[in-house]
């Protein structure tokens, strides 16, 4: 059906939630995380029972829910059951039971690991209880391959406004108010990128959506893409109409395949629809989107090498001096814009920039989705507002750290980012806050780390990574980036020497400096941010020839208590290298020439006889 | 016509108007200030890559307490800048630049001294590849090629520290024709073309091109590909093109004259020659 005016959407609308809102429907999460532990299998079997016992109900797989660590999970509406951690082997009671009768399975319900009560609905999980679904709130609940379900729930409503009520200017001027900042990273405040795109004189212009997301655990863009790809396309018509674009374009990792197949699925559902092409909805507005798949480099993410990208060059930064809003994709004015910032767009629209600016601090608006991930009790994606301190993230949404271990620090903005230590847990997120930190907020990454981590190992880690993302135009990203990660080799192996801390510190400040694009200038947050925080570490490192938390390998060996070694043997059967001796019942020892340090006997034994030291 | 609208900025304490978006190293010559540089080239798109040339800016009208690194030679002038080619800020990270570079380039005349002229001494590092390359990865090579000569044979693979410089696909040299510009243009020179058994070679980019001698005093002259390229864009005879430039200067004439009274391909040989000018005087 191709709609022809704003009233036929509305009517349509109507028609279509009439029909719906009497349907029970069983939705199961088809997100990343839960057809990990293999939601797809499940989700044939429930379409199987279902028909076989005859029972009248809708079966939606959606997208991401967020509580991925739980997975798969499953909402029966209208009652709202939320079942978590579900087998092949329990649908059968559940489509008896739960979906026939409405009954309860205690099983399937979530439990409060603080309070050990059983817990029927999704939001009463303390995990949701403090985050705020903007973005997300229609990720679970609408079947992303449905065009009417989003337009049910009041999709493409921000759109028929914009296109009835409101000119270019003003829309410009409500995303403006709002104190929208961009979510891909750099958090420019999106209203002004839009107006300098809308005056850049170009015969033709472009906006682009960056679902590139190069930045590894990362997936709150995928999510979205995934769960729900029309509130993206909404956000860059609205986008489109503000500065005068006809075309669009989206670049997505090419290793996102649902992300791919659902975002062409309902891009062309637009267009059937009227909500993309010429015309779109009977008004002057004539726009449409084509799909990129990128290799995934995590430079291609950066504004100048995406476009170079999508006109099918090497993914290589240039100098921006000269803005992409001027002269970008086929040095066409272009306005880049991340998948999270266009699904703010519709949001902003319909609640009015009003609203959405009350949310947040003074200097950072709305809501932010992260990734929480690491040593934490509850991961997975979380939307909060912008303001809420890291402790609450970790503790009350996170659940803490598992297994009775320490807080060491939060690793914040993806591999450039830097570690936040525990004294600045009740600062919040926030773009400068955490700039001022030394880290950043950049796409959305956070891995919480507790007292089993080396820091010297965590940059290195990290600087491993972007060594090999770096483009190597430039000198001091290509060439620094290899010293520091060669340097912090050395420390980590035991070779480190006194001045190399100044080294160090020297390279990293001129390559955050000196380097070409923002992945150089950000490059040496890992190693300058726990040089700033977790000096001590180093030095244990270079002076004692040590690590404490027990994690480089040169730095410790390992060795049997002999106080608690009971001579079970365990240790001794698992060893792959033959390495402990030791008979039966008497204490074992370890052969320090034939260990590898694999951590085996480390992991096997009950009695915690064998010690790092 | 639209006029350039003039800007004043400051380098160095010394103050200059000059038609704004003009490199603040192209300011920076007006006021015979020197700044260093490695992978600018005059005729060639600008790369802003090296960063040898980098500048401390501030812009005190808007803010006087920031201050930022940036490069000379792709950075635009603009109202109110004040920048300082030489503060203390730059000296160091300049300087540890060129220790990198050096790491790179070990053998290269040109990056050892700049580095004696910077006051290094001993370098500190070692590159990935332990300077075997003995290349700075500017991209004069390869864009001498692609936007003078026009050739396209050679370009960038790789990311990061395993960049480099190849052929395409790292096999077939028949897009070169042997012109050398990118052997002039190198800084470290290290790309050097062999003429072995009348062929011009260079191995690892998998050239081998036929090679004219002149029939007068028996010097190369240059590749029949590039020979046959000239005489699609000069006029001249074919006993004079095959002549090495000395002695078509002996037979009284200059390839400078003919050069100007052809109007077609005239920037494109004009540069050709120029850049070229090690190997044909
Ligand atoms: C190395 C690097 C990687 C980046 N990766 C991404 C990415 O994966 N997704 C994204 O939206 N922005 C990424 N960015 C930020 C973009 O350059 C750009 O600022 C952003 O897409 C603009 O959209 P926004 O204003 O909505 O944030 C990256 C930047 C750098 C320097
Ligand atoms: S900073 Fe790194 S990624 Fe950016 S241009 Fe330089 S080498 Fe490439
Ligand atoms: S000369 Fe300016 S960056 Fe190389």
């Amino acid at each position: 059906m191709k709609l022809t005016g704003n009233e036929q959407l509305v009517s349509v609308r109507t028609h279509l939630t009439e029909k719906k809102s009497t349907l029970r429907t069983v939705s199961l999460c088809g997100g990343t995380g839960c057809r990990a532990s293999e939601s797809e299998k499940l989700l044939v079997l429930l379409r199987k029972t279902v028909t076989e016992k005859n029972i009248d109900i809708t079966i939606k797989e959606t997208g991401c829910h967020g509580l991925c660590e739980n997975g798969p999970l499953m909402v029966i509406r209208p009652e709202n059951i939320f079942y978590q951690r579900i087998q092949p082997s329990d649908i059968d009671e559940i489509v008896e039971k739960s979906l026939k009768n409405g009954e309860v399975i205690e099983r399937l319900l979530y439990e409060d690991p603080e309070t050990g009560r059983k817990l029927i609905k999704e939001n009463d999980i303390p995990f949701y209880e403090k985050q705020q679904r903007l973005v997300f709130a229609q990720n679970g609940h609408i079947d992303p391959k449905s065009i009417e379900d989003y337009i049910i729930t009041g999709g493409y409503s921000a759109l028929t406004r914009v296109l009835s009520d409101l000119s270019p200017e003003e829309v410009i001027g409500e995303v403006e108010k709002s104190g929208l900042r961009g979510r891909g990273g750099g958090g420019f405040p999106t209203g002004k990128k839009w107006k300098s795109c809308r005056i850049a004189p170009g015969s033709s212009k472009y906006v682009v959506c960056n679902a590139d997301e190069g930045d590894p655990g990362a997936y709150m863009d995928r999510s979205l893409l995934e769960g729900n790809p029309h509130s993206v396309i909404e956000g860059m018509l609205i986008g489109a109409f503000a500065i005068g674009a006809r075309e669009g374009r989206i670049y997505v990792r090419a290793e996102y395949p649902l992300a791919v197949e659902n975002i062409i699925k309902a891009i062309a559902d637009a267009r059937k629809w009227g909500l993309l092409g010429e015309k779109i909805l009977g008004s002057e507005l004539s726009f449409d989107i084509e799909v990129t798949k990128g290799g995934g480099a995590f430079v291609c993410g950066e504004s100048t090498a995406l476009m170079q990208s999508l006109q099918g060059y090497s993914g290589e930064p240039r100098t921006k001096h000269i803005h992409t809003t001027e002269s970008g994709l086929y040095n066409l004015p272009t306005n880049l814009n991340n998948v999270e910032t266009w699904a703010n767009i519709p949001i902003i629209i319909n609640r009015g920039a009003a609203w959405f600016n009350k949310i947040g601090t003074p200097g950072s608006k709305g809501t932010k989705i992260f990734s929480l991930v690491g040593k934490v009790r509850n991961t997975g994606l979380i939307e909060v507002p912008m303001g809420m301190s890291l402790r609450e993230i970790v503790f009350d949404i996170g659940g803490g750290i598992p297994g009775g271990r320490e807080f060491k620090a939060i690793q914040t903005g993806g591999p450039s980012g830097g570690c936040i230590p525990g004294q600045y847990l009740d600062r919040s997120v926030d773009f400068d806050e955490l700039t001022s930190l030394g880290s950043m907020m950049g796409s959305g990454g956070l891995i919480v780390m507790d007292e089993d981590t080396c820091m010297v190992e965590v940059a290195r880690f990290y600087l491993s990574f972007l060594v090999e993302e770096s483009c190597g135009k430039c000198t001091p990203c290509r060439e620094g980036l290899w010293q520091l990660l060669s340097i912090l080799t050395r420390i980590t192996e035991g070779k480190g020497k006194e001045e190399d801390l100044a080294a160090l510190e020297e390279i990293g400040e001129m390559v955050k400096d000196s380097s070409l694009c923002a992945l150089g200038k950000t490059a040496p947050n890992p190693v300058l941010s726990t040089l700033r925080y977790f000096k001590d570490e180093y030095m244990e490192h270079i002076v004692d020839k040590k690590c404490s938390p027990g994690v480089c390998r040169s730095l410790f060996q390992y060795k049997i208590d002999n106080e608690k070694c009971t001579g079970c043997m365990l240790c001794q059967v698992k060893c792959p290298y033959q390495a402990i001796e030791g008979r039966k019942k008497e204490v074992h020892t370890i052969d320090t020439a034939k260990c590898v340090k694999c951590g085996i006997c480390f992991e096997v034994c009950r009695f915690d006889a064998v010690k790092k030291v | 016509m639209t006029v350039t609208k003039q800007v004043e900025i400051i380098i160095d304490g010394r103050k200059i108007r000059v038609p704004q978006g003009t490199t603040i190293l192209k300011a920076a010559a007006m006021l015979e200030i020197r700044i260093p540089t490695l992978c600018h080239h005059e005729e060639l798109s600008p790369s802003g890559s090296c960063r040898l040339c980098i500048v401390e800016i501030s812009n005190p009208s808007q803010n006087p307490d920031r201050s930022w690194i940036d490069s000379a030679c792709v950075c635009p002038a603009s109202e109110g800048l004040n920048i300082k080619t030489h503060s203390p800020r730059v000296l160091k990270e300049r300087k540890l630049i060129i220790e990198l570079l050096l790491s790179r380039a070990p053998d290269s005349q040109q990056i050892m001294k700049l580095a004696l002229e910077n006051g290094i001494t001993k370098p500190r590092f070692t590159a990935a590849d332990e300077g075997k390359s003995n290349c700075i990865l500017c991209g004069l090579c390869m864009r001498v090629c692609n936007e003078l000569i026009k050739a396209e044979a050679i370009g960038f693979s790789g990311r990061g520290i395993k960049k480099e410089v190849v052929s395409p696909f790292k096999i077939a040299g028949d897009l070169c024709i042997g012109c050398k510009a990118c052997e002039a243009v190198c800084p470290t020179g290290v790309i050097n073309f062999k003429i072995e058994n009348k062929k011009l070679r260079k191995q690892d980019w998998g050239v081998a091109l036929e090679m004219i001698f002149c029939p007068d005093c028996g010097q190369p002259v240059g590749t029949s590909v590039q020979m046959e390229q000239l005489k699609e864009k000069i006029t001249i005879t074919d006993e004079l093109l095959s002549c090495c430039p000395a002695c078509r200067r002996k037979k009284n004439y200059s390839v400078r004259t003919v050069l100007h009274r052809t109007a077609k391909g005239l920037s494109d040989v004009s540069d050709y020659n120029r850049l070229t000018s090690k190997e044909t005087g």
